[in-house]
């Protein structure tokens, strides 16, 4: 009965129930919206690298070479030599490096350059190693692995060809149409760029970019290891990928690849680049939090105005429910029902809406910013999130609760 | 009651009641009559333990609210007193049956499994029928209010009912069968009827009808 009356007393008064429902939804949509990408892009990031100590590249900015390395965002760094690479793949303290050359692509997607050494000990999340759901990584030169998001998006199987187009953009008016590659790998699902990247050897992307004569000497059934070292030896590489034996050398190493005198390089930690990605980000993740948090309250205020509102109205039907035997706090606790019912009314409205929202756009965020976010918002941090909603509506609805009492109560 | 003493806070040298002695038999049919502001419905409040006398004792069925605590008071009102309001007090967003649950959910007879048979053998005896049952009360004509506000003070079989100016608003047919139909409902249910009103022409319908100044000895000033 106690819910019969608090829901249809809020059907009755539809009008202005719908108005702050509305309200409440759209604050609740914004804050919850704001809450679960700023928390996807965070772990994404965070997850996109790993057993990685440092990425080397040319002397750029250090936010500059880990967008475009790792997340293959931002602009294009300058590029490093090969002999500089050698040299530092053959420092004692290296355990294991590998090149990465970016400048392809293909339908919008990031063609990544590099060696077998790749597949090896490139790692994700918590040192997650790579893994292929079908097939093996690249052996003759025109073969490719790509990610698992573009074997889904783009339907592509072992064995389909695909063509490359020169440069990054989407739209691309130079195509490598007489190399086109054989796929022969397709990744296991990260959650990462690698989803969104086609590898190719190095070798592959130099025979791209040669004159055609050169370049009709290779077909695809070319074996990598018979190659002449020399004959796709590439000048330069995007970046460079190094684990260090010891992480105790990190610093140490790192020095010594930014003062090398013969190239002007520069090494960047990773985890030190991330967290200062976040740390540049921190103040726009703050004022959305704050407006948030502020058209919440104000909308708070809406409902408890309302509700102040309805009381004036009501005062007929609290003295009928204390002669038939309601209690004061009865009374108090009904207009508090309303009011948690209009806030959960409102969170499942704007839940629901924020997951089609989801969706819909996860493509758009995912192509368009390397952004992988979940559709599940449904977390301890959203229950606990949840729990303060709650609580502010107990606080906002507490005003007009009282007043409901004080009438229940008549004057002695 | 005896001695029984109220003022409100605000004013608490202004007696608005000042009762010696005044009692009512069990079954009985009262009217009580006089004008407004003279403290009719401060005297029902009292009798419902809505408000508590400053002094005096108020015994209701042979219970004294002195000894009760206000959760207690709202229990014995629930299961032992039928109220019927001047403008019926239906709440509009309900159907005429909820209306009805209502009055039952506060007493310790909620949960009777046979409690909507009864509900539904009430309501064609007061001749309302079915079809208006779930109707909300608001598209209900004011005559069929009546019944339902009737049949809401009757479902506990309270031992007393009290109709506070419940005819106010209706023409002289409507009132006479409205009390008609009130008193022998009251009869057939053995409950005691305290009937308000300042309209002393309905005396007629009473066995025995006071002027509140007879019981009052407090001076009202309206």
């Amino acid at each position: 009965m106690f819910f019969q009356l608090t829901s249809k007393s809020l059907l009755y008064r539809k009008g202005s129930v719908l108005l702050t429902t509305v309200a409440l939804s759209i604050s609740m949509l914004v804050m919850f919206g704001v809450e679960h990408i700023r928390d996807q892009a965070k772990a994404s990031f965070a997850s996109s690298v790993s057993g990685v100590d440092l990425i080397v590249g040319a002397r750029s900015g250090e936010l500059n070479l880990l967008l475009y390395s790792v997340f293959r965002m931002g602009k294009p760094t300058n590029n490093m030599s090969w002999q500089s690479y050698l040299e530092l793949s053959k420092d004692p303290s290296v355990s294991w490096s590998f090149p990465i050359s970016l400048g392809d692509s293909h339908q919008g997607y990031k063609v990544l350059g590099t060696t077998t050494e790749y597949f090896k000990h490139f790692s994700y999340g918590t040192k997650q190693p790579l893994s292929f759901a079908h097939g093996n990584p690249f052996a003759g030169i025109f073969d490719i692995v790509i990610g698992a998001e573009i074997a889904r998006k783009l339907n592509y199987q072992i064995g389909d060809q695909i063509i490359l187009a020169h440069g990054i953009g989407r739209t691309s008016f130079t195509n490598h149409k007489d190399n086109p590659f054989r796929i022969v790998g397709i990744l296991q699902a990260t959650g990462t760029p690698v989803d969104q990247t086609l590898h190719v050897s190095l070798q592959g992307l130099e025979v791209l970019h040669l004159p055609t004569l050169a370049r009709n000497k290779f077909s695809a059934n070319t074996p990598l290891q018979h190659i002449k070292y020399h004959e796709l030896q590439p000048k330069s590489v995007t970046a460079v990928m190094v684990s260090l034996k010891s992480r105790m050398k990190t610093f140490q190493f790192q020095r010594k690849i930014n003062t090398a005198p013969h190239e002007p390089l520069m090494a960047i930690l990773p985890g030190v680049a991330l967290a200062q990605l976040w740390q540049t980000l921190t103040v726009a993740e703050n004022t959305l939090q704050l407006v948030s948090a502020l058209v919440i309250i104000s909308t708070l205020f809406g409902l408890s105005a309302m509700l102040i509102a309805s009381i004036r109205e009501r005062r007929q039907e609290i003295q009928l429910l204390r002669i038939l035997g309601a209690s004061p706090f009865y009374i108090y606790w009904i207009i508090e029902a309303e009011a948690l019912l209009i806030t959960t009314i409102s969170t499942a409205i704007s839940l629901i809406f924020l997951t089609l929202g989801l969706v819909f756009s996860k493509t758009y965020l995912l192509t368009q910013y390397s952004l992988s976010v979940g559709v599940n918002i449904l977390s301890i941090k959203t229950l606990y999130t949840l729990g303060i909603l709650l609580f502010l509506t107990m606080l906002a609805a507490f005003p007009p609760s009282l007043i409901a009492f004080k009438e229940a109560n008549l004057k002695k | 009651m005896k001695n029984v003493e109220f003022s409100y806070s605000i004013s608490p040298k202004k007696n608005i009641l000042k009762i010696v002695h005044w009692h009512v038999k069990q079954g009985e049919q009262l009217f009580i009559h006089g004008p407004s502001g003279s403290g009719k419905s401060t005297l029902l409040n009292l009798i419902c333990g809505l408000q508590t006398a400053n002094l005096g004792n108020i015994r209701v069925l042979g219970k004294s609210f002195d000894m009760m605590s206000t959760r207690q008071k709202d229990k014995y009102r629930a299961e032992h007193i039928g109220y019927i309001f001047q403008q019926f007090n239906l709440i509009e967003y309900l159907n005429a049956i909820d209306n009805i649950k209502l009055a039952r959910h506060f007493s310790s007879s909620a949960h009777e499994a046979d409690f909507l048979p009864k509900v539904h053998a009430l309501l064609l005896t007061l001749n309302l029928t079915s079809q208006d049952w779930y109707r909300p009360v608001n598209q209900l004509s004011v005559g069929q209010q009546q019944r339902v506000s009737i049949a809401r003070a009757l479902i506990n079989k309270p031992k007393l009912i009290i109709a506070d100016e419940p005819t106010s608003s209706l023409d002289q047919a409507s009132r006479d069968n409205f009390i008609s139909l009130l008193t022998s409902l009251c009869k057939k249910y053995g409950s005691t009827l305290l009937f308000v009103s300042h309209d002393m022409s309905l005396c007629q319908h009473f066995d025995i009808s006071i002027a509140l100044a007879q019981i009052n000895s407090a001076k009202v000033i309206n």
